[in-house]
C-alpha cells in the first residue's frame, strides 16, 4: 500500500505547470513599454537646437524614464509564470530584488468587472515589515487587442524612502501618477509629478497621432526669482519640424501671462524666436513656424 | 511431413538387411486465413529425434524440413525416391514414415503460403518404390479425409496370407471436422506428444521391448481423445486409412535397444507418469497394474510426476549414459497441485519496432479552441510480444507532436503561437491472430508533456504536464518478411487542473503505423 501510495504522489508531482489562457489575461493587462513610452521624432539635439526644443526634449528623457522606472518594477510578471493562482487574482512573487537583495516584491493583480487592478509591493527580505509596503496601484482596462486599453497608475516613493526601501534614480520625487489611454487615436498619456516642498506638482501631458505628429504640454516650478510656474506647449508633426509655446502661468503678477515662442526645422535649429520680454531680440521668419504663425 | 522406415516383426525374410528412410516436415504456418501454430516445428524435431533415435533410421535417412515450403517438400521426396530404389537394387528392404505437422484445409497441405493437395500427395507416397510407406499427418483444422479413413481406437493388419507387410498406411491426428489441437504444456501437439511418448516405449503392451504400428496408434489414440475430452473445442479423434498387405506387425521403434531410459517396474503403482523436463511434459508413460513399462529417454535430469486425486507424487531422475533407471516409488515425494512441476510452456518474447504517424484531437471543442489545438504526431513503438503472457504485449512508446495555432482572447487579442508536445508511455495490449489480420487491444499510460511559445514574446513560454491513461486498439495486417501495418486508435483521459478549473478532458489519437518484428 505505502509503495502504492508513493507512486501515485510520485505521478501527481510531476503534474502541473503554467498552461493558461487566464495568465495571459493578466499578463496582459498591464500597459506595454511602448504605450507608456513619448516619441518624439529627429530626438537629436544640438549644441544651437532651439532653446524650447531642448526644454521639450529633456522633458521627453524625463518623462520616459520616470515610466520605464514603472516598467522594471513589473517586468517579473512578464517574465515568469504566475506564483499563485486563486480564482481571478494571480501573484508573482516575493522576489528578490536583484540590486537591493535585502528587499523582496511581489506583483498581485486583480480581475475586475471591466479592468485589472494592480499592486506593486514590498518588504524586508529579513525582519519583515508588520504589512507590506504599498509602492504602485494601478488599473487597466484592455479593449480590442493587445496592449491596447487605458490605465492609470500611481507609484508612492515617499512611504517607501520612510521605511529604507531604495528607490534608484527618483530620489528628488515624492510620487508619481500616470493615465494613458492607447484605445483611439490621438493616444494620451498624462503623468503627474510631486516633488519634495516647497515645490509642488509637476503636470505633464502627451498625445500622439496616428501619422507620428504629437503634442506635450506640461507645467513644471521653477526657482526663477518670480517665476513660480511655467507652461510648455511643444507640437510637432511627423517629419520632426515643430513648434513650442511658453506661457508664464504663477509668479510676478507683471510677467504672469508673459510668452514666448520656439519654432525649429528638420534639424532641430530654430527658424522663428520671440519672447515677450525681449521683443527686439526676436529672430527668423514666424511663417516658417508649423502649425501657423504664432 | 516425414518419412520412418520400421521393422517388420515376424519378419519371414530377416536375413535380408531392412533399410529405413524418413521425411519430417514441420510448419508452423499455413498462409492466409489460418493462425499461425506455436508447435508445429517442435513436433516435427519431436518425431524426428524418436525415428532417428529409436526407428533404425540413420540420420542420413532421415530429412527434417521446418517451416519450408511445399516445393521443398516434394523435392524430398524426389530425393529419398532415389535412394529407395537405390536401396532395393542392392536388394534391401526398405521403409519410410513421412510425418507432417502443420495446417491443411480443404483437401491441401498448407506449407506457409505453398499448398499441396492431399490427394497429390497421397498418390505420390503410393508411389514410392518402398515395401511399406506409413504417413502420419498432425493436421490443425486438416478436414483430412482419407477414403475409408476410420475413426478408431486400433486396428489389427488384417490378412491370411503368410508374407511381410507391403503398403501403405495413412494416419490422421483428427478426423475431417476437428481441430488439432496444442498444448503449453506439452510444447506440442496432443496426437504427436502421445505418438512420441509411445514410440519412446509407453505403447509397448507387449512388452516385447518393441512398438509396433497398431500399437503406437492406438496408444496416441487413447491418449489424445482422453487429453482433449474436456477441452474446449472437443475431444480430438485420430483416424487411419490402412492399405497393408501381410501378416506381419510393423515396429516403428524399439526401445529395448536404448540402454537409456526409465523403468518403471510392475509393482509400483498402475496410472500415467509424466517425465517433466524444463517445465513442460516430455514424455509419458502409461503403466498398467502389475506389469512393467519403459520409457526410453535421452541421458539428462527429468522430474516423474504421478498425479493422485489430492496431491502430486513428484520425484528426480538422473539417467546417466548406458544407465537404465528403475523409478523408485519410495523416492516419490508428495506435493501439492500448486507445486505442479509443470510450468507450461513459456514461449520466448520477441520484440518489434513500430513507427507511426497521426493526429491528435481533443473533443471538447473550447480546448481544442483555445488550450490543446489538434496537432499533428509522429512516434516509435518498441514492442515486447509474448513477455508476460502469450498474445499479450508490453510497449514503450515516445510520441513527437506539433502544431501552429492562434488563440483568440475574450477581448478579441489575436494571439499567434506554436503549439508541441511530447509523450512518453507505456501499453499493455493483447493481440487476437486470425491469419495476417490481428485485432488488438489494450491500455496504455503516458506522460504528456503539452508546450506552447507564443509569438508575442512578452508572454511566457508554457508548459503542462500529466499523466494521462488511454485505451487503445486497432489493426494489424502481416505483410510479410517481419513487416506489418496497422491502423489503431487512442482514446484518452487528460486531467487539466491550471487556473484552479480542474477539468476532466478527453481525446482522440488516430495513426497509421509501419511494424517490423524482429
Amino acid at each position: 500500500m505505502m509503495k502504492c501510495l508513493l507512486a501515485l504522489s510520485l505521478l501527481v508531482g510531476a503534474c502541473g505547470g503554467n498552461y493558461s489562457n487566464e495568465d495571459i489575461d493578466f499578463q496582459l493587462a498591464l500597459p506595454e513599454r511602448q504605450e507608456l513610452t513619448v516619441k518624439l521624432p529627429n530626438a537629436v539635439q544640438l549644441e544651437d537646437s532651439a532653446e524650447y526644443y531642448k526644454w521639450t526634449r529633456g522633458t521627453v528623457v524625463t518623462f520616459n524614464y520616470m515610466t520605464a522606472a514603472f516598467l522594471g518594477l513589473i517586468d517579473a510578471v512578464r517574465a515568469y509564470p504566475a506564483t499563485e493562482r486563486h480564482p481571478g487574482v494571480r501573484v508573482w512573487g516575493p522576489f528578490a530584488n536583484d540590486k537591493h537583495p535585502a528587499w523582496v516584491v511581489r506583483v498581485t493583480i486583480i480581475q475586475g468587472e471591466q479592468k485589472f487592478l494592480y499592486l506593486v509591493e514590498y518588504n524586508r527580505a529579513k525582519n519583515p515589515l508588520r504589512e507590506w509596503g504599498k509602492l504602485i496601484t494601478g488599473e487597466y482596462s484592455p479593449r480590442g487587442g493587445v496592449r491596447r486599453g487605458a490605465g492609470s497608475f500611481d507609484l508612492f516613493l515617499l512611504p517607501a524612502r520612510e521605511v529604507g526601501y531604495p528607490i534608484d534614480g527618483l530620489d528628488d520625487i515624492d510620487e508619481l501618477h500616470i493615465q494613458h489611454q492607447t484605445l483611439a487615436y490621438p493616444v494620451t498619456l498624462s503623468m503627474q509629478i510631486g516633488y519634495p516642498a516647497p515645490r509642488t506638482m509637476a503636470s505633464y501631458d502627451y498625445s500622439e497621432n496616428m501619422d507620428g505628429s504629437g503634442a506635450m504640454r506640461f507645467k513644471f516650478p521653477t526657482d526663477s526669482p518670480g517665476l513660480s510656474e511655467l507652461e510648455l506647449r511643444s507640437q510637432w508633426k511627423g517629419s520632426g519640424i515643430g513648434r513650442a509655446d511658453a506661457t508664464v502661468t504663477r509668479g510676478n503678477p507683471l510677467v504672469v501671462g508673459w510668452k514666448g515662442v520656439d519654432c525649429w526645422g528638420l534639424d532641430t535649429r530654430a527658424t522663428y524666436k520671440h519672447r515677450d520680454w525681449e521683443p527686439a531680440k526676436d529672430t527668423g521668419d514666424p511663417s516658417s513656424c508649423a502649425f501657423g504663425p504664432p | 511431413m516425414a518419412v520412418a522406415s520400421f521393422a517388420v516383426a515376424g519378419d519371414a525374410r530377416s536375413d535380408v538387411r531392412l533399410h529405413r528412410f524418413a521425411v519430417v516436415a514441420g510448419n508452423d504456418r499455413g498462409g492466409a486465413d489460418t493462425r499461425p501454430l506455436e508447435y508445429a516445428t517442435e513436433d516435427a524435431r519431436r518425431i524426428h529425434g524418436v525415428l532417428t533415435e529409436l526407428g533404425g533410421v540413420a540420420r542420413d535417412d532421415a530429412t527434417l524440413l521446418l517451416n519450408r515450403s511445399s516445393s521443398d517438400l516434394v523435392a524430398a521426396l524426389a530425393g529419398i525416391e532415389s535412394r529407395i530404389a537405390a536401396a532395393r537394387t542392392r536388394g534391401e528392404r526398405t521403409t519410410i514414415v513421412v510425418y507432417y505437422s502443420g495446417h491443411a484445409k480443404d483437401g491441401e497441405l498448407r506449407l506457409g503460403d505453398t499448398r499441396l493437395a492431399l490427394g497429390t500427395l497421397k498418390a505420390r507416397l503410393q508411389k514410392l518404390p518402398a515395401e511399406v510407406v506409413v504417413g502420419i499427418f498432425d493436421s490443425c483444422r486438416s478436414g483430412v479425409r482419407f477414403k475409408g479413413a476410420v475413426k478408431g481406437p486400433a486396428f489389427e493388419i488384417q490378412n491370411s496370407v503368410a508374407e511381410d507387410a507391403r503398403g501403405v498406411v495413412f494416419l490422421s491426428s483428427s478426423s475431417a471436422d476437428e481441430d488439432a489441437q496444442e498444448s503449453d504444456d506439452i510444447r506440442g501437439s496432443y496426437f504427436s506428444h502421445h505418438l512420441a511418448s509411445g514410440l519412446r516405449g509407453s505403447a509397448d503392451r507387449s512388452g516385447d521391448g518393441r512398438v509396433t504400428l497398431s500399437e503406437a496408434y492406438s496408444y496416441a489414440y487413447s491418449r489424445t481423445v482422453a487429453d482433449t475430452a474436456e477441452s474446449a473445442a472437443g475431444a480430438q479423434h485420430p483416424t487411419f486409412d490402412i492399405g497393408l498387405k501381410g501378416n506381419g506387425e510393423l515396429v516403428l521403434t524399439e526401445p529395448v535397444t536404448r540402454r537409456e531410459g526409465l523403468r518403471v517396474p510392475g509393482p509400483a503403482p498402475g496410472g500415467t507418469y509424466y517425465v517433466v523436463q524444463s517445465g513442460f511434459i516430455a514424455a509419458e508413460l502409461v503403466k498398467p497394474d502389475n506389469e512393467e513399462r519403459r520409457l526410453a529417454l535421452a541421458p539428462g535430469r527429468y522430474l516423474v510426476k504421478r498425479r493422485l486425486p489430492d496431491r502430486l507424487r513428484v520425484g528426480e531422475v538422473r539417467i546417466a549414459v548406458g544407465q537404465l533407471v528403475t523409478l523408485d516409488e519410495a523416492a516419490l515425494k508428495d506435493v501439492p497441485f500448486s507445486d505442479d512441476p509443470v510450468k507450461g510452456a513459456s514461449r520466448d518474447a520477441s520484440m518489434g519496432l513500430t513507427a507511426a504517424a497521426g493526429f491528435q484531437s481533443f473533443f471538447d471543442e473550447q480546448t481544442r479552441n483555445s488550450l490543446f489545438p489538434p496537432a499533428g504526431l509522429i512516434g516509435i513503438e518498441l514492442q515486447i510480444r509474448d513477455f508476460f503472457r502469450r498474445g499479450w504485449v508490453v510497449s514503450a512508446d515516445l510520441t513527437l507532436g506539433g502544431t501552429r495555432a492562434t488563440l483568440v482572447r475574450p477581448d478579441d487579442s489575436a494571439l499567434p503561437y506554436r503549439f508541441s508536445e511530447v509523450g512518453l508511455g507505456g501499453s499493455l495490449f493483447t493481440e487476437w491472430h486470425h491469419g495476417n489480420l490481428i485485432p488488438f487491444m489494450g491500455g496504455r499510460v503516458a506522460l504528456m508533456v503539452m508546450h506552447r511559445e507564443f509569438e508575442t514574446k512578452t508572454i511566457p513560454k508554457q508548459d503542462f504536464s500529466t499523466f494521462s491513461p488511454s485505451f487503445i486498439g486497432g489493426l494489424r495486417y502481416r505483410l510479410g518478411s517481419g513487416f506489418s501495418a496497422q491502423v489503431r486508435g487512442r482514446i484518452g483521459y487528460f486531467f487539466y487542473n491550471v487556473d484552479h478549473k480542474e477539468r476532466s478532458l478527453g481525446y482522440l489519437e488516430l495513426a497509421t503505423a509501419v511494424s517490423y518484428d524482429f
